[in-house]
């Protein structure tokens, strides 16, 4: 069957490039909240069932020449022996998994992202030695719990009354919520896109029902069915919807692209969880189909108000 | 002057018919009145009454001149027959169904049995010559090996056969006339309509095209042809319709061009209350001069 509503009408001619935009804007909010998704289970995974013990530095006037002879890491600012007690005592508590003390490399390069580089040259590396850090140890429990965290307090306590136990609970559900917080306004961004593309789509299929008026009446005199009417154009949305979906997916994937080789400069320990999974992508390359469909329902509903006017 | 006796005009329609390779073929059915207007009344809007208080009958196989000056509301009443248009009150029955009561989705099937030839053609140009008198019975779901040797054989018969795949924009008006002929008839429709086809042709062809149209409603196709040239329906014996300021008038229908006028018979004359009714069969005509 010819093509009774013809696509290079001016009317809708704008419409591939409307969704085009739209699809691209979606992708990257739905990009970011797929990634934070991701990132706040990975987050999770990873704290969870596991606690950081923290032994406070010693108090720096009772040892100040020791620390000044030696330029040390944290390690050497408490006897070895609080360390190794604490340790014995990890171990011989019932449901931990896992015991492993930090080393000061690693300590110092938690603080890298606000104190610099830990080299000769660096900030940090100046003020290393100076600093009264704690020593921490990492606690993998077998099932992390209020009450066998406070015995294990308890028991901690014993050894010196200074050791915290940190189950990351009160970090984690901030940066939860932030993450959740953030999704909330990915997903919110995404209904809006939604909805100005079927407006967009709405004000485009009334323009071209409207150009194509005198054709779509003959139709119906002739005694097409609305349905069929409604096909004309909703095929002709289709295809456009669909044009500007993949025009869009394409802008979107060197925009990905060109971001996650910025997220890699970073190489914090929290952007790395950011990495869209391939799940996530293929999610992502829907997209396009997923325009293309809304943008066809919209022009068919669009059309039947539009028949609904005639007699 | 020679006056048309309806033996001879039989005679002539059967000869015509009898060249011509393609014709609707059904039965005409008279239990029900093919249209039938009852007090009709059309408004645009909150504008004043177009038409007013309309009763009309149109029998099957009925042929009818529509006439009236410029403005006169014929193409709102051909409308109104073609189901572009309700009335605004009163009630309309089109093919035995009350369009008031008629579910929207079977609309449709009642406008594919009414073929309407439009004054100005309608032809959709980005369509072949061919593709634009398929449409219809496209439209209709018509099995497509049927459908191109029905559209070959009639576009053949109006004399266009070597024009099939032409755009309808460079054909002539007179082609372009014939072509919009072609698709109002092709699926062989109940009731054919035509709004002023003889409005942009000489007497000749307009003579030619009423004809035409003859020969459909020989077929058994009713006919209704709205026209201005008072001139050609002077021509022909069939009843005319006559609107004045929304007004169906049954008027007098000169059988010839000396004085022998056609009239319906059980149609009134009082305005308002008109009935003008023809069954298709002969035509009761009273001589006045």
């Amino acid at each position: 069957m010819p093509d009774l509503i013809p696509d290079s009408e001016g009317a809708g001619r704008f419409l591939p490039w409307v969704v085009a935009v739209m699809v691209f804007f979606a992708a990257l909010a739905g990009a970011a909240a797929l990634a934070l998704h991701q990132a706040t289970g990975s987050w999770h995974n990873d704290l969870a069932n596991t606690v950081t013990v923290e032994i406070p530095p010693q108090n720096p006037n009772a040892d100040d020449k020791a620390r000044h002879g030696a330029r040390s890491g944290p390690d050497q600012t408490r006897p070895a022996a609080v360390m190794d007690a604490v340790v014995d005592a990890l171990r011989a508590t019932a449901g931990v998994t896992e015991v492993r003390p930090l080393a000061a490399a690693e300590i110092a390069k938690l603080l890298q992202p606000w104190l610099g580089n830990s080299g000769p040259g660096g900030l940090l590396g100046s003020l290393l030695g100076n600093l009264p850090l704690p020593q921490l140890i990492d606690v993998r429990l077998s099932e992390a719990g209020p009450a066998g965290l406070a015995l294990l307090a308890k028991r901690l306590a014993k050894i010196d009354p200074g050791i915290r136990i940190d189950d990351h609970q009160i970090w984690l559900g901030k940066l939860i919520r932030l993450s959740q917080s953030l999704q909330w306004m990915m997903a919110a961004c995404l209904a809006m896109i939604c909805f100005a593309t079927c407006s967009v789509v709405i004000f485009g299929t009334r323009a071209a029902f409207a150009a194509h008026l005198e054709v779509v009446k003959l139709l119906h005199v002739m005694g097409a069915r609305d349905s069929y009417i409604a096909r004309l154009f909703q095929w002709r949305a289709l295809n456009m919807g669909l044009k500007g979906g993949l025009i869009g997916l394409a802008v979107t994937v060197a925009a990905l692209f060109a971001l996650s080789r910025l997220a890699a400069d970073l190489e914090g320990p929290l952007f790395g969880d950011l990495a869209l999974s391939p799940l996530a992508l293929l999610a992502l390359a829907t997209l396009p189909l997923l325009a293309a469909g809304l943008t066809a329902l919209t022009a068919r509903r669009t059309v039947l108000y539009e028949l609904s006017r005639l007699p | 002057m020679r006056r048309w006796t309806l033996a001879r005009a039989r005679g002539i329609l059967a000869q015509a018919c009898d060249e011509g390779p393609w014709f609707p073929k059904h039965a005409s059915d008279g239990a029900y009145r093919m249209v039938r207007f009852e007090n009709v009344g059309v408004r645009y809007g909150v504008g004043p009454e177009v038409l007013r208080d309309i009763n009309l009958h149109i029998a099957p196989g009925s042929f009818h001149f529509l006439t009236g000056a410029s403005g006169a509301g014929k193409s709102s009443l051909l409308k109104l027959m073609c189901l572009a248009l309700f009335p605004s009150r009163g009630r309309m029955e089109v093919f035995g169904q009350d369009v008031a009561t008629t579910h929207r989705r079977d609309l449709p099937a009642l406008r594919r049995r009414i073929g309407v030839v439009f004054q100005d053609f309608r032809l959709l140009q980005n369509l072949s010559v061919f593709d634009n008198v398929a449409l219809p019975l496209r439209l209709a779901g018509e099995d497509e090996k049927r459908t191109r040797n029905n559209v070959s054989e009639l576009l053949n018969w109006v004399g266009l056969g070597t024009r099939l795949d032409d755009s309808p924009d460079t054909l002539s008006g007179g082609e372009q006339q014939r072509v919009a002929i072609a698709r109002a008839v092709i699926s062989k429709p109940n009731l054919l309509l035509a709004d002023e086809p003889t409005g942009n042709v000489d007497d000749r062809i307009a003579y030619r095209l009423v004809r035409l149209f003859e020969e459909l409603h020989r077929s058994g196709t009713a006919v209704v042809v709205a026209t201005h040239n008072d001139a050609l329906v002077r021509r022909f014996s069939h009843p005319v319709l006559t609107l004045t300021d929304g007004i169906l008038y049954p008027s007098i229908a000169p059988v010839d061009n000396g004085g022998c006028l056609g009239v319906d018979i059980g149609a009134t004359n009082r305005p308002g209350q008109i009935k003008a009714e023809a069954a298709g069969g002969p035509v009761v005509r009273r001589k006045l001069g």
